[in-house]
């Protein structure tokens, strides 16, 4: 360990009292703080979830000692979770990878950088020769930065000539782009995390706040606090400390919430909680199919009575009638969803039909009114959604469909345009199927772990035994390192700069304070070194630093609707973070989308603007839609012989895969093991009793594990948190996917439990 | 443990005798809380009744229950739980205290053990202005025993708290600043 015991009780007593007693900070954060000890403070970001909070690293004697919670900080104002309190220990565990390693008969070797990259570098060559580029694939992380991943897009879409360039986002946030894009037109959420204290309702459905985001959790409660008139609707098959703040809880069976949010809407509509002239001036409505009338749209919604949803979603109907009135009566709302709607089947129809609350009601684009989706990963809105880590997309939200979007990112990244296909790659399932298939026969793995995040992962399993494998990872051994071939080591957080975005489009730079560990490397200038390698000399030999990378990647947001060109270094260094669009170096940042002092709307023409006062300019005439979608249930629906809805799911110590927090004993101790949830009478009528070892099954897999008997799930739903490699919950999960995003639901599938 | 096998049954009960004299001239809160296995009727009568079988340390399938090795502790070679190394999770059916011939563990008094838990506000995480809710999520009586009260805080309340422990064992601080001692 970095820090003796005793050194730390002290830095964790001192870090404490200073926050409490709020002892001034000069902005940009390196004055020393308390110099009878040296430690020097950085201002950064946390390295976990996507909320984005702002982190002080105190480094002393060239080791970093203590994290604390940035005072300055607009998002967390100081306050940190308990995972980001430990994340300094995290740099120095046990399990960093320092050296290079290639596996030689069975077995990992150390070698030198040269060996590996060059070695990688040959069989990438050979494979692409003999099968072409879409033989090859890279699948990325919404934890790597924004220049990272803007350096694998180039590298394999750009130079290689293969969109098989995808990311973990696709596991995550992909519903959620589906449903902005739908609805606005254009991705990411209109509002920002300053809604939150003027918002007189929230409406926090499909997520566990207080887990997964808690720091958002935080500020809601406090706002709550304040004023005790808040209403707070959660909508959500499982009881979560989330709950100590609703109001009303409504408790659909899992994957059955689509006709609540109809219902809602009709309900909406028949008491005149609808704003007319919002919907008159700024609403479309469609169905899948085609353009709609409000009048046809009303037709659509009256299948959707109270007592339909009801018997639907087994909520009981005053409840809904309850949440309709509360989500209409309250001057501004906020809606906030994460994994529970985006994880679905029909992820982006369940997205819309939250919008649709908004869109009718107005209550959007003013303050304390959003749809607001919470991003789980700290950089998947920055760098995947923004820079285009996706198959389908272009760094800046373009896409490689539109011709003129490969034209633009060809020229500035100085290669033919016909490098790049105009035909989306393979997403996340259907690239590892391709792996199994032998269909793509090497490929470059960054910052996450598939193997056990997939879901139905032993199926992919094979792939990754059989294809060329390369991992790049900060920790060794993981779920996936068994399977590479390759494994080379990245500089952790804190040991390298770059740029994370957040869930409310705010972009914030960390510093480098620590050379990496051991032999490890940035991952953007692996990248780079193994295209210079693989013959792309001219294209990437100009990256010398982190900046050059990030100014190549601003110029290509110039004049796009997430311009980021007023986000240089210098301004990053100094501000906690910009909200884009920022076109110029003056630019303040936008709090809110569409609207008066949003750039793009205040250059809109006057014809355009004319009596409009939030204008949605991705979609035409300014219009949002308003969408009438079918509702449908889970794909694996429970039945006699898998009876239980199975949902995995979060704990707030822990973090995916452990690769990070497993390495730090205090948050293994709060949260040891897996278990799975069970209500007590579901276990009573099973046998079960708590901490009995049970068998969970589903139609892919069954899992040995404890029970934990706890009136948590609603009867006939089991939740087991998927964080655990020994109790890999993702044998269990299903990998069926939304057509739409092609995010797979891992929220729902029928299961069975037995005492083992 | 041999030590007291040893005894006879004489001196053992002069020994308890005195040990009872002891207890109740020590001022509660001036000795060292020992979290003893569920079924205690009261201290005086566990430390009258028990005979270091240690059937109940055997019977513990959560290896919870260890014998007191402090040598001037009132309770010393008694089984005793070390919450902050493995609580006792109380078991449905007991079996410490159906393994105990004793009588000193009684399933009358199973509902909770001799303590109750009692957070470190100085110390404790959550009360320093970070986002911790291990203790409360652990807790079997979550919202109950242990809640989050309107300050946003971790809160004990004693009526409900059952003493077992877990909130000690998964407090996240290298020192626990929750713990389970005497009751009020």
């Amino acid at each position: 360990m970095g820090v003796t015991r005793r050194e730390f009780i002290k830095t964790t007593a001192a870090a404490a009292a200073a926050a409490s007693i709020g002892t001034t900070l000069l902005p940009g954060g390196v004055k020393p703080l308390f110099a009878e000890n040296d430690m020097e403070w950085h201002k950064s970001v946390c390295r976990f979830c996507g909320v984005g909070c702002g982190v002080l690293i105190g480094v002393k004697n060239g080791k970093v000692a203590a994290i604390r919670g940035d005072k300055f900080n607009t998002i967390n104002k100081g306050h940190l979770c308990v995972k980001g309190f430990y994340l300094h220990k995290i740099i120095y565990a046990k399990t960093r990878l320092t050296h290079p390693m290639i596996k030689k008969n069975g077995k990992f070797e150390k070698v030198s950088w040269d060996e590996a990259l060059n070695f990688v570098a040959k069989k990438f060559n050979e494979i692409r020769k003999a099968h072409g580029p879409d033989a090859l694939a890279f699948y990325g992380s919404g934890q790597a930065e924004t220049e990272e991943t803007y350096m694998a897009n180039k590298l394999f879409k750009g130079c290689i000539g293969t969109n098989n360039m995808e990311g973990n986002p696709r596991l995550c946030m992909a519903s959620a782009v589906g449903g902005y894009l739908t609805s606005f037109g254009l991705d990411e959420p209109a509002g920002t995390y300053e809604d939150i204290e003027q918002a007189e309702m929230f409406m926090l459905i499909g997520t566990n706040t207080a887990e997964a985001h808690p720091i958002v959790f935080e500020r809601i409660v406090r706002h709550k606090m304040k004023n005790p008139n808040v209403k707070i609707l959660i909508i959500d098959p499982r009881k979560t400390p989330t709950d100590q703040v609703a109001d009303l809880h409504l408790f659909p069976k899992p994957g059955w919430d689509l006709a609540i949010l109809h219902a809602m809407a009709r309900i909406i509509i028949k008491e005149g909680y609808a704003d007319e002239q919002f919907i008159k001036d700024n609403v479309v409505f469609k169905d899948n199919k085609k353009n709609l009338t409000y009048e046809q749209y009303k037709q659509f919604l009256e299948k959707f009575t109270p007592e339909y949803a009801s018997k639907v979603s087994g909520v009981p109907v005053e409840d809904i009638v309850k949440a309709a009135r509360m989500f209409g009566q309250a001057k501004t709302a906020m809606s906030m969803w994460t994994m529970g709607i985006n994880q679905r089947t029909r992820g982006v129809w369940a997205n819309n039909l939250i919008t649709n609350l908004h869109l009718l009601t107005g209550k959007i684009g003013k303050p304390g009114c959003d749809s607001f989706s919470l991003t789980g990963q700290p950089n998947a809105c920055g760098g995947v959604r923004e820079g285009g880590g996706l198959c389908h997309l272009l760094p800046a939200h373009r896409v490689v469909k539109n011709p003129k979007h490969r034209e633009e990112v060809a020229k500035v990244w100085g290669v033919p345009v016909s490098n790049i296909q105009p035909k989306p790659g393979k997403h996340t399932v259907a690239m590892f199927e391709a792996l199994n298939k032998g269909e793509i026969k090497g490929i470059y793995i960054m910052c996450t772990n598939p193997a056990q995040s997939l879901p139905n992962a032993s199926k992919y399993w094979k792939g990754l035994k059989e294809q060329f494998v390369v991992v790049a990872e900060s920790f060794f051994p993981t779920a996936t390192t068994k399977f590479a071939d390759v494994v080379l080591p990245a500089a952790f957080w804190a040991e390298k700069e770059g740029v994370y975005g957040c869930t409310e489009r705010r972009s914030q730079y960390m510093p480098k304070v620590l050379e990496p560990m051991g032999e490890a490397r940035w991952d953007a200038f692996i990248l780079r070194d193994l295209g210079i390698r693989m013959g792309f000399k001219k294209e990437f030999e100009k990256y010398k630093t982190a900046e050059d990378i990030w100014n190549e990647y601003i110029s290509l947001t110039k004049g796009r609707d997430l311009d980021l060109s007023g986000a240089t270094y210098r301004r990053l260094k100094k501000e906690r973070g910009l909200r884009w669009p920022v076109p110029s170096e003056d630019h303040p940042g936008t709090y809110k989308r569409y609207v008066k002092g949003d750039p793009i709307f205040d250059e809109l023409s006057e014809e355009k603007k004319k009596g409009r006062w939030i204008y949605f300019y991705g979609k035409p005439e300014g219009k949002a839609v308003v969408w009438a979608r079918p509702d449908k249930g889970p794909e694996e629906p429970t039945d006699e012989e898998f009876p239980f809805a199975l949902s995995t799911g979060r704990v707030l110590e822990h973090w995916h895969t452990l690769t990070m927090t497993g390495t730090v004993p205090e948050l293994n101790r709060a949260v040891p093991k897996a278990y799975v949830e069970i209500n007590p009478e579901d276990a009573k009528a099973l046998g079960i009793a708590n901490k009995d070892q049970v068998i969970v099954e589903t139609r892919r897999g069954q899992l040995k594990i404890e029970a934990r008997v706890i009136n948590r799930p609603k009867k006939g739903t089991l939740f087991i948190p998927w964080h655990w490699e020994e109790w890999m919950a993702n044998i269990l999960t299903i990998d069926a996917f939304d057509p739409g995003s092609k995010e797979p639901e891992y929220k729902v599938c029928a299961a069975r439990i037995r005492k083992a | 443990m041999t030590q007291t096998a040893k005894l006879s049954r004489k001196s053992f009960f002069q020994n308890f005798l005195s040990a009872i004299r002891e207890l109740s001239q020590v001022e509660a809160n001036q000795r060292n809380f020992i979290l003893l296995p569920p079924g205690v009727a009261s201290e005086e009568n566990f430390l009258q009744l028990c005979n270091e079988c240690y059937q109940c340390v055997a019977q513990c399938p959560h290896l919870a229950i260890c014998v007191c090795r402090q040598q001037d502790n009132l309770f010393y070679g008694k089984p005793m739980i070390v919450a902050h190394e493995q609580p006792c999770y109380l078991c449905s059916d007991f079996p410490c205290i159906a393994a105990c011939e004793s009588g000193a563990l009684q399933l009358e008094h199973s509902g909770s053990l001799n303590g109750v838990a009692k957070i470190d506000t100085e110390r404790c995480l959550a009360f320093n202005g970070l986002f911790c809710r291990a203790c409360v999520n652990a807790c079997p009586l979550m919202d109950e025993a242990l809640f989050i009260n309107s300050a946003g805080l971790p809160q004990v309340n004693p009526e409900k708290c059952t003493g077992c422990g877990i909130c000690e064992n998964q407090c996240s601080m290298e020192q626990p600043a929750i713990k389970i001692t005497f009751k009020a």
